[in-house]
């Protein structure tokens, strides 16, 4: 299967959903996000140190939401395409907690503001926590042009699942950093 | 709906069946239907031989207890020469069933538009029921119009666009001598519409770009090769 098409070679291109719209429009520039955060979580899975199985595979189920949570901002929201779509359920959200919540019980506690850095990996899950807010803005970005509220249930809740992504991310940097007896820098006044 | 579908891990082994040339170089090929091997119309599946993997689109309806292929043999392939080759009976790893080139239930006027082996996919949902649809399919020779009965007598409106000269004769209705680029850009009535487009790449990028320009509201579905 050829991996160029040469379709949006005038600025425009498809939707899942059918719709052409330009290559800048909200709901391209959103799934692009989406796009970098899950080829960040790529590079993060490629950096992790050893002994820390749980967080490898927890990293490959959030690569495959997000390539599920893409193909929902691919799509307009109350289309038929819809019906093609894997669901995004809000247990996927309460799943996400109980991840962050399991590696935070193994963690000194948080007392201060911590910059980011230290190990690799560690350091590029804290590029992907950035890059998760970036796609939150997208996404409510997105919400706020909407006209109507049609199929925007599964819209609000990937918004809230890239929110606790952040986070998780966060807590995956200090876990690798814990880990791996990697110093976590404290932000120091100057 | 289709993550529903049953057989979507495994591999799928199929036997060849019976193989009837339509024209020089298409040949269907018929295969026995795996048990819970179910998809949608329009969907296709990826062949095995070999190191080579290629996709096929069933041709046939998502009720017939068999599977249908209707297979372009290209002198110098890889796949394609060995399909058009190898003997009944043979067994051949196919995957489960893929594509969202599948009815879509737009509001919109459906046109299929199609060159060659892309009528495949419209094919199957013919099979299984598409009706009111306006089909523009392209081919060299009226030989390559396959299925054209079938297709002529479901269609609402069936443009066969020939681009040999002496293929067609331009007064006969449904028909059009030239490229399906040429007829959309020239002679289709504008409008909004739900594209369904196949074939090969190049086909479909033009005709992306035809559909940007003159009839911008509609939506499109491609698959190309
Ligand atoms: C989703 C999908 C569905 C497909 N469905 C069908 C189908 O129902 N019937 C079918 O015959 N083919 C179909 N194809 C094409 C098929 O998968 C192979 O690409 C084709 O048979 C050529 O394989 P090959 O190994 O013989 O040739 P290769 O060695 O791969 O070389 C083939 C070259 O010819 C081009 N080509 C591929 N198919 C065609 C064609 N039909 N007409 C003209 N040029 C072509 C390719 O772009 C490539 O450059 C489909 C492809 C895709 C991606």
């Amino acid at each position: 299967m050829k991996v160029y098409t040469g379709g949006g070679d005038k600025g425009k291109t498809s939707l899942f959903s059918g719709e052409r719209v330009e290559k800048h429009s909200s709901r391209i520039a959103a799934y692009g996000d989406l796009d970098e955060l899950n080829s960040v979580i790529g590079v993060v899975l490629s950096m992790l140190p050893q002994g820390v199985n749980t967080l490898e595979q927890q990293l490959q189920v959030i690569q495959a939401r997000l390539f599920q949570a893409g193909a929902w901002l691919a799509t307009t929201p109350g289309s038929s395409a819809a019906e093609f779509l894997d669901p995004f359920p809000e247990t996927l959200v309460k799943d996400m907690e109980k991840d962050i919540d399991q590696l935070s019980d193994e963690l000194p506690p948080l007392k201060v503001f911590i910059l980011p850095g230290g190990h690799t990996a560690a350091s590029m899950s804290h590029v992907g926590r950035t890059v998760c807010r970036r796609c939150e803005r997208k996404i409510s970005q997105l919400l706020e042009e909407q006209n109507s509220d049609a199929g925007q249930d599964e819209m609000k809740t990937i918004q809230v699942y890239i929110n606790r992504l952040s986070d998780y991310l966060f807590t995956v940097a200090r876990y690798i950093n814990f880990k791996t007896d990697t110093r976590e820098r404290e932000w120091q006044k100057s | 709906m289709a993550e529903k579908l049953k057989g979507e891990n495994a591999v799928n082994r199929v036997t060849l069946l019976d193989r009837v040339w339509l024209s020089e170089d298409t040949f269907q090929l018929k295969c026995t239907r795996p048990e819970e091997f179910t998809f949608l119309p329009g969907q296709h599946v990826s062949f095995s031989v070999g190191n080579f993997c290629r996709e096929y689109t069933m041709v046939s309806a998502d009720t017939d207890d068999f599977l249908l292929f209707l297979i372009k043999r290209l002198p110098e392939g890889k796949l394609s020469p060995q399909l058009a080759d190898m003997p009944l009976q043979t067994q051949i790893a196919i995957s489960p069933p893929a594509g969202y080139l599948v009815n879509r239930n737009s509001p919109d006027m459906q046109v299929f538009v199609a060159t060659g082996t892309g009528i495949a996919p419209f094919i199957s949902m013919v099979r299984s029921g598409a009706r009111d649809f306006t089909l523009i399919h392209g081919a060299r020779d009226r030989v390559e119009l396959f299925y054209e009965k079938e297709l002529q007598k479901h269609a609402a409106s069936y443009i066969r666009c020939l681009t040999t000269s002496k293929a067609v004769n331009c007064n006969l209705e449904g028909f059009y001598s030239g490229r399906v680029t040429s007829f959309l850009k020239k002679s289709f009535t504008e409008g909004r519409y739900a594209f369904y487009l196949c074939g090969v790449w190049e086909m479909i990028q033009e005709v992306t770009h035809i559909i940007d320009e003159r009839f911008p509201a509609s939506v499109i579905y491609s698959e190309g090769y």
